[in-house]
């Protein structure tokens, strides 16, 4: 029992480290993005394309925290 | 499909009296994309606008003026004509706008300056005083103004005084030596001096005389904004239809700017669509003394080497739905006219993901619906394609929603037993019954369409039996881990593609680069190989894969034995140092990756392969979001239905308005998100694959420019 909370916790933590990186990764680059968009709003694919990459950082606690979870029978 | 329309470079040369007529043609015909020439040449130079533009300009100058002052609003449709009496006709305007405009000033000005006086001497007419008491002491000083607070006895101030109150106004008569004491106490206590006016009369008579003159002067000025109005009205068509064929015909009085010139002829570059260059040429030969030259089509990857040559404009060649998806890579970027355009791709994709997110027949319908609406209803444009595009991926949500999810608005339209407890059912029916109890204790609380499914679950339902049974249940761990499973064979076919589309791109250009492409594959397919490498071919219940008891057997209803067996996920090897276990197929594509990708890129590139896995475990998303957007959905409903299931008729009524408010959040959000994921897919994981972009938009001479000249 003990085992499977440390496991349930270990998901959770994963999540929200992650969450949080990948929240702040996104704000700073989301800022800049945004005014190189107001400069040049042809920039706007490039800019998303950029803005959207940390993302993957909590996708891969998602996917981290899925499989923690498969260990708890 | 794939490839932008083919162009041919063309220069059209004429004798310098035939360009007017040349310009019309070109600009009636609009098939050439004007390429500017900027004066690079020896012995041509600029050309010089035709004699009438002054004319033109100063019109259309006159014009959006009138139609600044007269405040005519712009619609969208507009037919450009320009009146042959169109200049005396602006004039004439100009003239009478310009006198009901002035007066319009002057008059505005006057009733600032009424509004000022009326304002000052409003304190004057309260206090009741004639003008003529507040002048002409020789030791008694007069303060005079407003007041917004109490004021409280002057006598520690000035014992002789003499105070006069109305409603917010004061009159203070002291003696001139206390002036300034007093002055600063008033002012303590939120007194404003107001300047006496040099007159003399009673203040009402005088108020009521500057406000009669104020009624005058409004009237008048409504009476000037009623003929501009009247004037608006009258040529609102007039002058949007003369700005908009002003802005066509400068754009062919203007043209010789971008033309090379000499004294005598005109050269003018450009590309056209090499499908009509030969009726182009035809139509041109009409015209004695004016030649056209086309050049064959630009093969795709064309390379001129050394000299840089520009590349052609792009139109894209998409046909039917694939065209209303165009917009989304325009956003991104044009595709240069060299690459592969991956409309028609993105528009087969796209769907397919956003259902496999939202993957709700009750939110995909209504995405259908409201997107068909919108199709149907607003004006050309990228927002009417946007809603298409959001047809099309409800109608594939609800796909998905009623044949694989089998659910509608976060509801499954029956329970379902997890598929660990069925799977176990035929290898251990003991373990599987203790289980299967233990389950429905949770699942009594779960709401679903229809009613008394399993024998021994009472959980709450709306009693709406469809014969639509979940293949997979979002919130049902084993399931989840079938999902991930389908989201990376997803990734494999996206990226797969993407690899392939770089290796045409490449091809043109280096054999070298398309090779390395090849490399990416292996490595792509290796890695799918690594992580699937506990996934066996064949329901084996008894084996934990360590993504949870039985996905495979889910996942292998999905994709099929066939493959599993073929990559020959059993046989591994055992890395000696690590300890860790490979599949053999897994191991020989990626070191056959590496050694490619090495060959042809650089020995630095193999740490790339990591990058591929990251790409893929990022398709994760399509999971990821599914089970997102359906726990939040379960969750309202949960919390919810309770509420409009029973209780009293207030209870019902507060339920229903706290569920369409938390289902309509579950729809919008959902939708953004799915809307956004999917399409970073294309742009981040897919594009970067083979996609540079960079194209110029093919503009011909002559079509109506979308922003002001």
């Amino acid at each position: 029992m003990a085992e499977e909370g440390l496991i349930a916790l270990s998901a959770a933590i994963t999540m929200a480290g992650t969450g949080i990186a990948t929240a702040w990764a996104e704000k700073v680059v989301g800022g800049a993005t945004v005014g190189a968009i107001a400069e040049k709003p042809e920039l706007f694919g490039r800019g998303v394309t950029l803005m959207v990459l940390p993302e993957t950082i909590v996708i891969f606690g998602l996917v981290i925290a899925f499989l923690l979870l498969g260990k708890i029978a | 499909m794939l490839r932008p329309e083919r162009m041919s470079r063309v220069l059209i040369v004429g004798p310098r009296d035939l360009l007017e007529p040349a310009i019309l043609r070109l600009h009636g015909l609009k098939a050439v994309h004007l390429v500017d020439y900027r004066g690079e040449d020896e012995g041509f130079e600029i050309g010089k606008p035709l004699p009438r533009a002054a004319e033109v300009s100063e019109n259309l100058v006159k014009l959006r003026a009138i139609a600044a002052t007269l405040k005519v609003e712009k619609p969208t449709e507009v037919v450009p004509e320009v009146p042959a009496d169109a200049r005396p006709r602006i004039l004439a305007l100009e003239g009478n706008i310009n006198e009901e405009e002035g007066n319009r000033k002057n008059i505005e000005g006057l009733l600032s300056d009424l509004d000022r006086k009326v304002e000052e001497r409003r304190p004057f007419a309260a206090l009741g005083l004639p003008f003529e008491l507040y002048h002409g002491y020789d030791r008694i000083a007069v303060l005079a103004g407003t007041l917004t607070k109490d004021l409280p006895g002057l006598d520690p101030v000035a014992p002789h005084h003499e105070v006069f109150r109305a409603e917010g106004a004061v009159a203070v008569f002291v003696p001139k030596e206390k002036e300034g004491d007093v002055r600063d106490f008033l002012g303590r206590h939120g007194f404003t001096q107001v300047d006496v006016p040099e007159r003399e009369g009673s203040p009402p008579a005088v108020l009521a005389a500057l406000e009669a003159e104020r009624t005058k002067w409004r009237q008048r000025l409504t009476e000037i904004e009623g003929r501009l109005e009247t004037l608006r009205t009258k040529y609102a068509t007039f002058l949007l239809s003369a700005e908009a064929g002003l802005e066509v015909e400068i754009e062919k009085v203007e043209a010789p700017l971008r033309f090379a010139t000499t004294e005598h002829s005109f050269v003018i570059q450009g590309w056209v669509p090499s499908s009509r260059a030969q009726a182009l040429q035809a139509d041109l030969a009409s015209l004695r003394g004016v030649h056209m030259e086309a050049e064959a089509p630009m093969a795709a990857p064309a390379e001129h080497h050394g000299k840089a040559e520009p590349d052609p404009p792009v139109r894209l060649m998409n046909k039917g739905s694939a065209k209303r998806f165009e917009f989304l890579i325009h956003l991104f970027s044009t595709p240069s006219y060299k690459e592969l355009d991956p409309t028609l791709i993105v528009s087969l994709i796209f769907p397919v993901f956003f259902g496999l997110m939202i993957g709700d027949a009750g939110y995909g319908l209504l995405w259908a619906g409201l997107g068909a609406l919108g199709y149907a209803k607003l004006k050309p444009g990228d927002f009417r394609n946007l809603m298409f595009v959001m047809m099309v991926g409800g109608l594939m949500a609800a796909i998905f929603g009623l044949l694989v999810w089998g659910e509608a608005f976060g509801i499954p339209f029956h329970l379902k037993v997890p598929s660990d407890i069925a799977a176990q059912a035929a290898v251990n029916p003991a373990a599987a019954s203790f289980r299967y109890v233990e389950w429905t204790r949770e699942a009594a609380h779960e709401l679903t369409w229809a009613c008394g499914d399993l024998p021994g679950v009472a959980n709450p339902c709306l009693g709406i039996s469809a014969p639509l049974y979940p293949l997979m249940n979002k919130l049902q761990k084993p399931d989840v881990v079938v999902m991930l499973l389908l989201s990376l064979t997803a990734a494999l076919i996206h990226l797969g593609i993407g690899f392939v589309l770089g290796f045409v791109n490449e091809w043109g250009h280096s054999k070298k680069h398309a090779l390395s492409k090849i490399g990416w594959i292996l490595a792509l397919v290796g890695l799918f190989a690594l992580i699937l490498g506990g996934v066996k071919p064949g329901c084996d219940t008894a084996r934990d894969t360590g993504l949870g008891v039985a996905s495979h057997c889910q996942y292998t209803y999905f994709v099929g034995d066939t493959i599993l067996a073929w990559a020959n996920l059993d046989a591994q090897v055992t890395i000696p140092v690590l300890q860790f276990a490979i599949p053999l197929s897994s191991l020989i594509l990626l070191i056959a990756a590496a050694a490619v990708v090495m060959a042809t890129e650089s020995p630095m590139a193999v740490m790339e392969i990591a990058g591929v896995l990251a790409n893929m475990v990022s398709y994760g998303r399509l999971a990821g979001i599914g089970v997102a957007k359906a726990a939040t959905a379960s969750a309202f409903n949960t919390v919810i239905f309770p509420l409009v299931l029973g209780g009293s008729l207030g209870w019902v009524v507060f339920g229903f308005v706290l569920l369409f408010l938390a289902q309509s959040l579950v729809f919008f959000l959902g939708a953004i998100s799915a809307g956004i994921q999917a399409i970073r897919l294309n742009y981040v994981e897919f594009f970067i694959k083979f996609f540079k972009g960079n194209g110029t938009v093919f503009h011909p001479f002559g079509a109506r420019a979308t922003t002001e000249v």
